[in-house]
């Protein structure tokens, strides 16, 4: 054995640790106590179990010295009642014993025993084992820290994620979606969705709805879908076409996204009074239009590549429009739902889907029925990719309803008028082929407080004559082309052509704004450079209105007080009129 | 006065002198006073026929005199406890007389220490 001095500085350990000894025998107290204060640490002793847990909770040691066999409470015991004080906290306990049969053992482990001590105590052992156990309690301590720090550092990122969902909510907000003939579903994976769904009504009372999939999840999906947002309400409020909402978009994100990242999406516009939808598909699986007696799918794939890969120039923003009627259902979904897989990696796929629309009765419960397929299918599991499924259904707008009330339409408009303004517009060849200046007008006619509540009367009239002037007046396109699908991209593969060609043309728009006693009337002159056309034989044609054509002027003359048409058929004048009477406010 | 090789181990005698320093003498009067007690009460425990008592105290007895170097006292300790264990302390009379003889002999060559 060492006859080395005891006490000598550099046989102490480097850290003074709190030990606490509990034995019945004073003398085994009396010389533990001392090996350990020779190697430098402090010490509490207790003669038996229950002084032992005392002193325990007082003085919170860091290791513990316990004899198995004590009055009072053993050290079984008291070892199971340290270890459920120490909770999370690793306390070495040495079981000072000189039972040395299996069972025993056994026991001192159970009751949360980490090493032993047998009689006659030797010094170097001791040491060597009060140095591996701190070694582990220091390790553990290490771990936890650890584990609690990232603990505090996953609170303050869901936090900052929160803070950052709610500015992210404010600009990406789901607009009106929440109206009665719109069902959705919106499955997150993370805080962030990777899918966004938007909708938005038009000056004209249209319902224009994107759903869009970004390549992955969470925050870096989440950044491209603010400006998407951004771009797509304050976009379609004003009253731009879809086509021109889709080609900022793309503009947009495939100036700021990386390469990998893009959007996969689809953009409708639900045409309440045309009756009709527009779609552009550019990556999502189909949209579906599902009949209201539920005897036909339309399927619309796909027919372009997602938004922010296709630079501005070459980017395809044509749409395709589709003749819908009252109760019509439209269907938009991410690709989430074809590739949910069940237990036995069976993809639910588009014949899963297809097959709700299949087996369905009644359309109306369609949705539900999407909603309970695809659970039943994963067996209640877990989602795998976000999934979103949107159902639009398609009403009229009655534009009676949005009419100016009829006793005003037999006022005599001489009788009252009185011009508070008058402005007038003219568009040459470089406005024509810039994007519609409809939004631009109803940005000043909304300053007429009256005005506000009817705007989306105000952008159907004012629309449909400027496109009247510009696609038949000026460019002598023929609207009996748009009478099919097929057509109608002729239709604006011929508009575009035409476009690039304008010199010298041009149209006018003329506003004048009247001032009656309990309301106003706009007056709106449009007046085109084209060839004009046989007006008599044109307005006295009886009105096919089931095509694609033809539908506008009728609309036009539903919702003005008046319409002519001058003689050569290149001027056209309307009269819109109002009541400031609160109850004839739409 | 005994032979000391019989009955204590000098090596763990003179290691714990060196541990304890100037507290060997109370430990040496510690064991010394703590075992006589223990002692007086294997005899009450033996007379009551209270195995339990008798297997505590010659388990306590037992651990302190291995670190005392006592180790024949320990094993006669040792035995004696098991069979308390087995609840056989009918058979434990001269184990236990043994016991105070052996204690007598450590006692005296521990004291010769101090």
């Amino acid at each position: 054995m060492s006859s080395a001095h005891a006490v000598s500085p550099d046989t102490k350990s480097a850290i003074k640790l709190k030990v606490l000894i509990a034995d019945d025998s004073a003398t085994d107290r009396l010389i533990l106590k001392r090996l350990v204060m020779n190697e430098g640490h402090e010490t509490f002793e207790a003669e038996n179990g229950k002084l032992a847990l005392d002193l325990f909770s007082q003085f919170k040691p860091d290791l513990v010295l316990l004899d198995a066999l004590m009055p009072e409470m053993d050290g079984f015991e008291t070892a199971c009642k340290i270890k459920a004080l120490a909770n999370e906290k690793f306390v070495p306990i040495i079981f000072l014993t000189s039972l040395t049969d299996t069972e025993s053992l056994v026991r001192c482990l159970k009751a949360g025993g980490d090493d032993f001590l047998t009689k006659p105590y030797n010094r170097v052992i001791l040491k060597a084992k009060i140095v591996a156990l701190n070694r582990m309690r220091e390790a553990s301590a290490t771990m936890q820290q650890q584990r609690d720090h990232i603990i505090r550092y996953n609170k303050q990122l869901i936090h900052e994620q929160e803070v950052a969902k709610d500015v992210f909510d404010n600009i990406a907000h789901p607009g009106c979606v929440d109206d009665k003939n719109i069902k959705y579903i919106l499955s997150p994976m993370a805080v962030f969705n990777g899918d966004l769904l938007l909708a938005s009504k038009t000056p004209s009372g249209n319902l224009i709805v994107f759903l869009g999939d970004f390549t992955g999840h969470g925050l870096p999906a989440a950044i491209g879908a603010m400006p998407v947002a951004e771009i797509f309400y304050g976009m379609s409020l004003k009253g731009f076409a879809i086509q021109e909402v889709l080609q900022e978009i793309n503009r947009k994100l495939s100036n700021i996204l990386p390469v990998g990242v893009f959007c996969c999406g689809c953009m409708a516009e639900m045409d309440y009074r045309k009756q009709q939808v527009r779609v552009w598909n550019g990556g999502l699986p189909d949209a579906v239009i599902y009949s209201r007696s539920g005897d036909k799918v339309t399927k619309i794939p796909s027919f372009n590549l997602p938004l922010g890969i296709i630079k501005p120039e070459n980017f395809n923003n044509a749409i395709k429009t589709f003749d819908v009627g009252e109760g019509d259902r439209f269907y938009m979904s991410s690709d989430g739902i074809l590739e949910e897989e069940n237990s036995r990696g069976e993809m639910y796929g588009e014949e899963g889907f297809f097959r709700v629309f299949e087996e369905n009765i009644n359309p109306e419960k369609v949705f539900e029925e999407h909603k309970q397929a695809v659970n039943n299918f994963c067996e209640n599991g877990e989602q795998g990719d976000d999934h979103s499924f949107v159902e639009i259904v398609f009403y009229r707008l009655n534009s009676m309803a949005l009419n100016v009330d009829a006793s005003l339409k037999t006022h005599k408009y001489e009788t009252l008028g009185r011009i508070s303004w008058s402005m007038s517009l003219d568009l040459r060849a470089d406005a024509l082929r810039a994007p519609s200046p409809v939004p631009v007008l109803m940005h000043i006619l909304r300053e007429i407080p009256a005005l506000q509540s009817r705007s989306g009367e105000l952008y159907t009239v004012l629309a449909e004559l400027y496109f009247n002037a510009l696609d038949h007046g000026v460019l002598g396109l023929d609207s009996a082309l748009k009478s099919s699908t097929e057509g109608f991209s002729k239709y604006y593969t011929q508009r575009e052509k035409g476009l690039k060609k304008l010199k010298s043309d041009s149209v006018k728009i003329t506003l004048t704004h009247y001032l009656l006693s309990n309301g106003g009337v706009l007056g709106i002159i449009i007046e085109d450079s084209g060839e004009g056309f046989n007006t008599e034989e044109y307005l006295d044609k009886p009105r096919v209105v089931n095509g694609y054509c033809g539908r506008g002027i009728s609309l036009v003359r539903s919702l003005c007080r008046s319409l002519k048409y001058g003689e050569q058929g290149n001027i056209v004048s309307a009269e819109y009129q109002w009541s400031n009477d609160p109850s004839n406010v739409k | 006065m005994p032979e000391i090789s019989k009955h204590i181990d000098e090596e763990v005698i003179e290691e714990l002198r060196e541990i304890m320093e100037e507290d060997f003498v109370e430990l040496v009067s510690t064991y010394v006073s703590d075992s006589r007690e223990g002692i007086k009460r294997l005899d009450a425990a033996f007379n009551t026929v209270s195995h339990e008592n008798i297997r505590n105290t010659a388990h306590t007895l037992k651990g302190s005199s291995a670190n005392l170097g006592a180790m024949p006292l320990s094993s006669f300790c040792a035995e004696l406890e098991d069979l308390a264990k087995e609840e056989r302390t009918a058979e434990a009379e001269n184990l236990i007389e043994r016991i105070k003889q052996e204690f007598s002999s450590v006692s005296s060559i521990l004291n010769a220490f101090i």
